[in-house]
């Protein structure tokens, strides 16, 4: 909970329901939302009018292609095989772009100038899916999202490598400078069985697991989550995630699929 | 199609853990005032398909992180729409800005249309209650956010393009989302 009468982006609320601020200002309000629920009543207000803006364009229907394209009832094989099971829809975009490709597998620290390495080595390697457009945009949009959040000032990060055969999980925790939220990406975390979701865990020195995320993954195991902070990261001793039921637990009731021991501040 | 809140909030669950039933409900519901609204800022058919097809992808992607508690979930899927229309906006200013050929003027086409851009806008693209709604705003207020709903400018690219000072165009910003929900509130009432 936001401190009472502190609401430094209040005023930034009209702007960021019309789209209208800058990606730093907005990641400052999302970080804000997060926790305040009177900055969040406010913002539903002025959403009234972005959504009374949105409301009031001329209908026009798109085409009935659009339906099949979105819900994926077209007919060519590879909609067919992406079926997972009766009942389980699988939108026809599910073949994900190639992935941010990680460095030193056993680094537990990477640096601001080595993440935008990989980044732009993987906007490159992007180029080349010509069949994939709308998902690489996206993703473009994901990265440029990590790329911006790494190259904050003070920002830490840290990795978190699984063992066993390729493709091991990965995760990468880059936490901003003043310790109120940190984004997570993970690659590789094995398909959530139904009715399970991974849970993200910061360990207080004293042992107590503290649920910081609930997420899924996508088929190929990326995940692109922001994280709250209550605490500055030197109050925790370790980072785990694990396999849990989809509304989440209050400590550790699964497997552990990743986890890292935090070094002594 | 309209839902109870209750029933959008267990439907964007059902969402959540794929069925494809939902998902069907949920594009009967939302699929025509989302592709009217790209469309309309857009001016592109194939664009606003292809930027619709994409805000539905990310509701499948995304649709466990609506948080009932924060709003109704039109307000938090339009507004993702919005944002994603808005990107598409911005995608073909940069591109513009990356093709050396265009002329200064074609770079910031959008930005700065002739005589009154938020009058032109509005008149062209917006009805109903919102329009009556912007019409009764202050002019630099509506052009503040006219600018910004439909041209996808952020304050300081206001600021920039009409050399208003920043601090300025906040607060005709603020003020005039403010002046619109207490004027469609009327209007809504008028109509009882």
């Amino acid at each position: 909970m936001a401190e009472e009468g502190a609401h430094p982006i209040e005023e930034l609320l009209p702007a960021y329901a019309l789209n209208a601020l800058e990606p730093a200002e907005r990641e400052q309000v999302d970080a804000h939302l997060a926790e305040c629920e009177q900055c969040s009543a406010l913002l539903a207000e002025h959403l009234d009018v972005t959504v009374a803006m949105a409301q009031a364009h001329e209908p026009v229907a798109p085409s009935a292609a659009l339906r099949a394209r979105v819900l994926g009832l077209s007919e060519s094989p590879g909609a067919a095989s992406r079926q997972e099971s009766p009942g389980r829809w699988r939108p026809t975009w599910t073949g994900r772009a190639p992935r941010l490709m990680w460095g030193a597998a056993a680094a537990l620290v990477l640096s601001v100038a080595g993440l935008t390495a990989v980044v732009v080595a993987q906007q490159q390697r992007i180029e080349r899916v010509d069949d994939q457009a709308d998902q690489v945009q996206v993703q473009l949009q994901e990265q440029r999202d990590a790329a911006y959040w790494a190259a904050l000032p003070g920002v830490s990060t840290v990795a978190m490598q699984g063992t066993g055969d390729p493709p091991r999980p990965r995760a990468l925790l880059m936490v901003n400078a003043d310790h109120t939220a940190a984004l997570l990406i993970t690659l590789d975390l094995p398909p959530l069985p139904r009715r399970k979701a991974y849970q993200l865990w910061l360990v207080e020195r004293d042992g107590t697991f503290v649920g910081a995320a609930l997420f899924s993954v996508d088929m190929t195991g990326y995940a692109h989550v922001l994280v709250r902070m209550t605490e500055e990261m030197s109050e925790y001793e370790a980072v785990s995630i694990s396999l849990e039921p989809e509304v989440g637990s209050p400590a550790p009731s699964g497997t552990e699929i990743l986890g890292v021991t935090l070094s002594s501040p | 199609m309209d839902l109870s809140p209750s029933a959008e909030v267990e439907l964007v669950a059902r969402v959540a853990s794929g069925d494809a039933a939902a998902m069907d409900e949920v594009y009967n519901a939302y699929s025509k005032p989302v592709f009217s609204m790209a469309y309309g800022i857009l001016r592109d058919y194939a664009t606003a398909e292809d930027v619709t097809q994409e805000v539905f992808k990310n509701l499948w992607q995304r649709a466990n992180t609506y948080d009932p508690t924060r709003g109704p979930f039109k307000h938090w899927f339009l507004h993702l729409a919005h944002n994603r229309v808005i990107d598409e906006l911005r995608r073909r200013r940069r591109e513009a800005q990356r093709d050396a050929r265009k002329s200064l003027d074609e770079i910031t086409q959008g930005l700065e249309a002739p005589d009154d851009p938020a009058e032109e806008a509005v008149q062209a693209v917006l009805f109903g209650k919102v329009e009556k709604a912007l019409q009764k705003l202050p002019p630099e207020q509506r052009k503040a956010v006219v600018m910004a709903y439909l041209q996808g400018a952020t304050q300081r690219e206001i600021a920039d393009h009409t050399g208003v000072p920043l601090g300025t165009v906040k607060t005709r910003l603020r003020l005039g989302m403010i002046k619109l929900r207490q004027l469609l509130a009327e209007l809504r009432r008028e109509e009882v």
